[in-house]
């Protein structure tokens, strides 16, 4: 016998609450028959006319467009079904595979309203629900081995305003990519359907990602009639206000709170800020980093953007096993802001620290990188490469002040990198005046 | 009262294949079904409200606990037709 499983509905309301959702009092699973494959006991373990929670919204932005609510009709728990597969290499034609390893385990379904107007806006909505439930830790979203899939519906209108038209139904897309590419060419295809008079019949596509189309599954005609009721091997689920309490006490910062936090507490561009928090790991590393290194939280976004998350994608691992951690990167950091090292330095050692335990300390020593402040090491250089390059000095007396670019390139080389950028300047720019 | 088409259909829904003294006999059965419900819903239930389940019991629930299935050597001999793991099956596309 079946036995609802608590963890389930406990991750089940920190969904609901995160989608800003009316959490039923009282819930209640069905049976829904149907007889597939994928199913062999006939019926699926899920909740219909009662769900779990409802009327909740999720909000994105698109691209140079307000913030806009999409409207979350429902969310409520099932029991998954077996993973088929008919597209692998592997699969000879004619038959479909069954994997029964996910086979009753328990899903959350989320049911949108109609308020997605365009593939892209679709994959925002995902990218944002996906980056939801990831930080709440209801799921790792993992798209490959389907722990997060997505339904796609598509139906058009005739003209603005006008009633939207028959709508039709892409089973499974497991990829961003997917998801965009099959809308688009659902939506193409029934706009060629209706251009030409004809009418759209309503059915379940698959999307064949190979061969770039979509197949279709079962018309309406074939799609089975469900024949819900409620489901006698399991009591009602009654989720009292203690409980709803207990659930809210668990809820992380929601992105969209960390991401305003971020701007306010930190002073970051709102870009810069959407990027560290669009993954709850990066935006944890971050503010590791700031706790070792409060100094300039700017620094450190820029650092965390730009270095750290080049290097991890170069070598493809997640950023809780990098073997840089936020206190080596902070320590690092340190040298930058009080003018140990300077920058392009400090991309040397970062490159070492990828490599080998040394903390950034000791790479400086080690390495002799120590920024060069004082004038009287400058000077000489500076003399020296003024006598090699006596064109551009006096190009530069008469007015091609561009040229001072190419001179603290010279001083950066000879010094490899270690001259201080700020002193450089000002000595380049008194000493080329002086013969 | 059901039709000969209506219950026709119905079995196609139900994707049975009956022959036809199996039509004659369950076409007049779910009229007698469909009769006896006709009379419960002359009962007046105002102010009722609908009933799920007859049981009192709520939120019988058990802890998130990995269970180990059947063996994978079980599931072989049971399986009708197998290959690459999977459990083969005709094509799921018509």
């Amino acid at each position: 016998m079946p036995v609802t499983n608590h963890q389930a509905v406990n991750l089940a309301l920190r969904a609901a609450l995160a989608l800003n959702c009316y959490i039923h009092p009282v819930s209640q699973f069905a049976r829904k028959n149907y007889f597939y494959p994928d199913l062999p006991k006939g019926y699926q373990i899920t909740q219909y006319a009662y769900p779990l929670a409802e009327a909740g919204f999720l909000e994105i932005t698109p691209p140079e467009q307000s913030p806009r609510r999409i409207r979350i009709q429902r969310l409520h728990l099932e029991e998954d079904a077996a993973k088929s597969a008919h597209n692998e290499p592997w699969c000879e034609p004619e038959c479909s595979y069954l994997d029964f390893n996910r086979s009753g385990t328990p899903l959350i379904e989320i049911v949108s309203e109609p308020d997605l107007r365009t593939p892209d806006e679709a994959g925002l909505y995902l990218k944002k629900l996906k980056q939801l439930l990831e930080y709440i830790a209801v799921s790792d979203c993992n798209m490959e081995e389907g722990s997060l899939r997505c339904d796609a519906n598509v139906s058009l209108r005739i003209t603005a305003g006008a009633p939207p038209g028959t709508k039709t139904e892409i089973k499974n897309l497991n990829s961003f990519r997917h998801l965009k590419r099959a809308l688009a060419a659902e939506i193409d295809r029934q706009a060629t359907v209706l251009s030409a008079g004809k009418t759209i019949i309503p059915q379940t596509l698959m999307w064949d990602d190979h061969r770039h189309q979509l197949r279709p599954m079962r018309s309406k005609e074939d799609a089975p009639d469900y024949r819900y009721f409620p489901e006698p091997d399991l009591p009602p689920l009654q989720i009292n206000e203690v409980w709803i309490a207990q659930v809210k006490t668990q809820l992380p910062e929601l992105p969209q709170a960390k991401l305003a936090r971020f701007q306010t507490d930190y002073g970051l561009r709102a870009y810069d800020a959407e990027i560290l928090c669009t993954d709850p790991d990066i935006a944890n590393y971050y503010e590791a980093v700031l706790l070792s290194f409060p100094a300039d939280p700017h620094l450190a976004a820029n650092w965390v953007l730009t270095h750290v998350l080049a290097h991890l994608k170069a070598i493809q691992c997640s950023i809780r096993h990098f073997s840089v951690t936020p206190a080596r990167l902070a320590e690092l950091l340190h040298l930058i802001h009080d003018q140990t090292i300077t920058s392009t330095s400090a991309k040397v050692v970062f490159r070492e620290m990828t490599q080998v335990t040394t903390s950034a300390t000791q790479l400086v020593a080690e390495k002799n990188l120590h920024q060069i402040t004082d004038e009287n090491e400058l000077l000489p250089i500076i003399e020296d490469i003024k006598a090699n390059f006596p064109d551009h000095v006096e190009r530069y007396r008469n007015g091609q002040e561009t040229l001072l670019g190419f001179f603290v390139g010279q001083v950066m080389g000879r010094t490899k990198g270690r001259a201080n950028p700020q002193v450089t300047h000002r000595l380049l720019h008194d000493q080329l005046k002086l013969n | 009262m059901i039709s000969h088409a209506e219950f026709t259909h119905l079995t196609k829904r139900a994707q049975l294949e009956l022959t036809p003294s199996e039509m004659a006999q369950f076409h007049t059965d779910l009229e007698r079904i469909l009769t006896a419900f006709a009379r419960v819903t002359e009962v007046d239930t105002t102010g009722i409200s609908p009933m799920v389940q007859p049981g009192v019991t709520t939120n019988v629930l058990r802890t998130d606990q990995v269970q180990i299935g059947l063996p994978f050597t079980v599931l072989e001999e049971l399986a009708p037709d197998l290959a690459q793991e999977h459990f083969r099956v005709p094509s799921l596309f018509r």
